[in-house]
């Protein structure tokens, strides 16, 4: 029985140590004059604190949220001169602890989001060769 | 008796958590914009700088033997961006009433309409208090026009 309750004990205080507010950041890659939303759950109605900072750490975004049924979200108008790189999103609530995750502010090209496609093409081209050489070597194996 | 006593802990970390949720040791009692003269104003023209002129108070029955340190951030919205911040920090005791003016300037280029402003009392900001971060007052919000 006192096994019991230092096992629910345990478990409650993993539980408030290991517990994170989940933080989505909607598009993660967007354009400077784009606005972009930050969509938190947490825990019943606690407030969270959001902090956004650009790739030179100045603050671009404050605000405070209180959550509703533990969950909540905010938006951000990113300025038309906006530094183009990687921004820091800081999300702290009272109950469910802390968040950092990243965004990236990428210009306009044709229209579009520029996407870099480097690591979807490494991948494939990576993933061929290592095809080609398993098919090559089964052969020469045959 | 030991559930007795488990059950009086659960009690107490749970008004705790409540407790922690409703009450603030930081009051906002008072939010007024202003211009360069001190004159109350809620529309300024472009170019203009928007002075936004807080109150803030320590309960006299809070328990804060080294006072409440505090960040005291004002940032100025139109629409979803952020066009401007003013900030201090300080150490309020309790009982004390503190006042605090920042200024947010306009620029000419800047668009028109009605600007948003929040007046947040935290114990620093999401990147430096981490999981520790709370909020010390009620947040108050206000805005101002701002014409060409």
């Amino acid at each position: 029985m006192k096994a019991r309750w230092v096992l629910v004990a345990c478990i409650l205080a993993t539980a408030l140590v290991l517990a994170q507010p989940t933080v989505v950041v909607i598009p993660i890659t967007a354009a400077p004059g784009s606005v972009v939303t930050i969509s938190i759950r947490g825990q019943d109605a606690e407030t969270c604190g959001i902090e956004i900072r650009d790739p030179a750490n100045t603050l671009v975004f404050v605000k405070e949220i209180t959550l509703s049924d533990g969950a909540g979200s905010v938006q951000w108008g990113i300025p038309t001169d906006a530094r183009i790189g990687s921004y820091k999103v800081y999300v702290s609530c009272k109950i469910s602890g802390n968040t950092t995750t990243t965004m990236t502010v990428s210009p306009l090209v044709g229209g579009e989001v520029r996407k870099d496609y480097t690591p979807l093409i490494t991948t494939i081209v990576v993933a061929a060769l290592a095809a080609t050489s398993f098919i090559l070597a089964k052969r020469e194996l045959k | 008796m030991k559930r007795m006593l488990l059950a009086a802990i659960a009690a107490a970390f749970f008004a705790s958590v409540v407790l922690a949720q409703t009450t603030y040791p930081i009051q906002i009692t008072k939010v007024e914009t202003k211009d360069y003269f001190g004159n109350i104003r809620t529309s300024f023209r472009r170019g203009e700088v928007i002075i936004i002129e807080t109150e803030i108070t320590c309960p006299a029955a809070y328990y804060a033997p080294t006072g409440v340190n505090y960040l005291l951030l004002i940032p100025l919205y139109y629409q979803h961006t952020m066009m401007g911040l003013t900030l201090t920090r300080g150490t309020i005791a309790p009982g004390e009433t503190k006042t605090f003016g920042g200024g947010i300037a306009t620029r000419v280029g800047d668009p028109t309409g009605t600007y948003t402003f929040y007046v947040y009392v935290w114990n620093g900001f999401p990147s430096e208090m981490g999981a520790h971060w709370a909020r010390l007052a009620e947040a108050k919000t206000g805005t101002v026009t701002v014409t060409p």
